[in-house]
């Protein structure tokens, strides 16, 4: 077992692939705007009018993604790009004021030179692409068919924790098991946390995080587990409180770009077929031999 | 920086021997190594009911323990580990199956030894000593803080201001620098509001806990490989 150095990176990748955009308008006020897919392609911040910051900061993303810059040294220096611009959160940008861009209280989160303001853009947007490629890698024939739930889990203690149960509730998901959030990947709970339709705080996307400052992960159940909690039968088939309610589109999640492998053991040679049933049941042993030992 | 946790399945091993024979059975290996490293990251039940915790899952559980510095500071935890289990990708293909770690990647290392880092150049490794301060860094403190060098190239140390540079008269922007300890390891006098400590390196100590043994490993592995064929002879 040993660690070695990795070109893969498709969290950097999938940020990288993203356009900056300056918008005077706000958070809600983009929702309404501009469309889920545009938001998904764009990198745009609310009450951004500048494009030199917009891409500034698209920038230091990139390059922080890709482990080139810490996160101090990048808001350090994002705050220096401000003052270089101009940027003062009583005004705003030079020409704000004509945009009708209301001034910013200095240290608040709507100050774009605030220490937890800049540290807010880059960890949503750091959290949105790890989001995405877990979506990504998660939602392939072979994820759905070894991994087919997840189950949210708080990894992060807010002082002031967002009501779970009635979110969970609010976006139709099934009945919690224990106080635990399960539910089918293909469950349209985990379209609906994230869509700002429901919830004012959603960042309108269909994977994690679902909110902003969100204190969530999505961990993935493997079938053998949901079959132990009871909400999958052995045949494969959900108990009827966690049957997904429709089919979500999931093509967005840019799935395996090549068809899954056509494998089965139907028609092979029979002395293929007899080594593949050999090497499943000396599997099996093995791992009945650890369970043992 | 990308880390790839590699897994070379290789020895007289049952496991190796039939990994080898699968290579000359199966011509299309990517269901499989997918399959692998789907089981190696999410975890899975073993056909005799056992379950077996993946690396994301042994991660996110790691975590929960992992608050000493924050607890004896009295400050939030930065949640580091926790940002490596959510950055964890799966790279799987024809060939292999290997998990990618993109953020947070350094603290990895020590899973597999005693880690030391050096700084060099007027730079300093920065360990906050105050629950204001911790998973900070002193950048995060523009004008608040008073930097001095205690011992020049070994310990430095930053103090808190009770108010901003700027606010203050230019004689007493200088910092006062506290008196150096005269016996090794006695607190310096003036220390009291130190919020961070400058070293010139430092070492971290093996955690072996940190991800799965080499034998939850192999029988991850071993389960993804059982999965694999379970679906092949079922299809």
């Amino acid at each position: 077992m040993e660690l070695t150095r990795s070109q893969q990176n498709k969290a950097w990748e999938l940020a990288a692939a993203r356009h900056a955009m300056p918008s005077h308008l706000s958070s809600r006020e983009q929702r309404e705007a501009f469309s889920r897919d545009m938001r998904r392609r764009v990198h745009v911040m609310a009450r951004v009018s500048s494009a030199a910051f917009a891409s500034e900061v698209k920038r230091g993303v990139d390059a922080h993604l890709k482990g080139e810059v810490s996160k101090p040294v990048l808001i350090a220096y994002l705050k220096g790009v401000l003052a270089r611009l101009g940027y003062n959160p009583s005004t705003g940008f030079p020409g704000d004021a004509a945009l009708g861009i209301p001034p910013a209280l200095p240290g608040s989160l709507r100050d774009l030179s605030s220490w937890k303001r800049l540290e807010l853009i880059i960890d949503t947007e750091g959290a949105l692409a790890h989001g995405k490629v877990q979506q990504m890698q998660d939602y392939t024939p072979v994820a759905l068919r070894l991994v087919p739930a997840y189950e949210m889990i708080r990894v992060r203690h807010p002082k002031a924790p967002r009501n779970w149960p009635a979110r969970w509730s609010e976006a139709g998901g099934p009945p919690p098991l224990d106080g635990r959030f399960i539910a089918p990947k293909e469950h349209e709970v985990w379209h609906n946390l994230g869509d700002h339709a429901i919830f004012n705080d959603a960042l309108g996307v269909d994977h994690a995080p679902f909110w902003f400052n969100s204190s969530g992960s999505l961990i993935g159940m493997p079938r053998g587990t949901c079959m132990r909690l009871g909400i999958m039968d052995t045949q494969g088939n959900w108990a009827e409180a966690y049957a997904p309610g429709g089919t979500k589109d999931y093509a967005d999640a840019q799935t395996a770009t090549l068809p899954p492998p056509v494998v089965n053991a139907k028609a092979v040679d029979p002395a293929i077929r007899a080594r593949l049933q050999a090497a499943l049941a000396a599997s099996t042993a093995r791992l009945d031999r650890r369970e043992a030992a | 920086m990308s880390l790839a946790l590699t897994i070379e399945v290789s020895g007289d091993t049952d496991l190796a021997r039939q990994l080898q024979d699968l290579q000359d059975v199966l011509t299309d290996r990517r269901s499989l190594n997918e399959s692998i490293g789907i089981t190696v990251k999410d975890g899975g039940t073993t056909p005799g009911g056992r379950d077996l915790v993946g690396v994301k899952r042994h991660l996110l559980n790691a975590a929960t323990t992992r608050h000493t510095t924050a607890n004896r500071l009295g400050a939030t935890p930065t949640g580091y580990i926790n940002k490596l289990a959510e950055s964890l990708e799966l790279d799987s293909s024809y060939e292999s199956a290997r998990i990618v770690a993109t953020e947070n990647v350094d603290i990895l290392k020590r899973a597999f030894g005693e880690v030391e880092i050096y700084i060099r150049n007027r730079k300093w490794l920065t360990m906050p000593c105050d629950a204001r301060t911790y998973g900070k860094s002193p950048l995060n403190f523009p004008g608040m803080l008073d930097f001095f060098v205690i011992i020049p190239d070994v310990l430095a140390a930053w103090r808190m201001r009770t108010k901003p540079k700027q606010d203050m008269p230019d004689r007493l922007q200088k910092a006062d620098k506290p008196e150096k300890p005269r016996e090794p390891g006695e607190t310096p006098k003036g220390t009291e509001d130190i919020v961070f400590w400058g070293r010139k390196s430092t070492k971290l100590t093996r955690d072996e806990g940190l991800l799965p043994t080499e034998a939850d490993f192999y029988d991850l592995i071993d389960l993804g490989l059982n999965l694999e064929l379970q679906r092949v002879l079922s299809a």
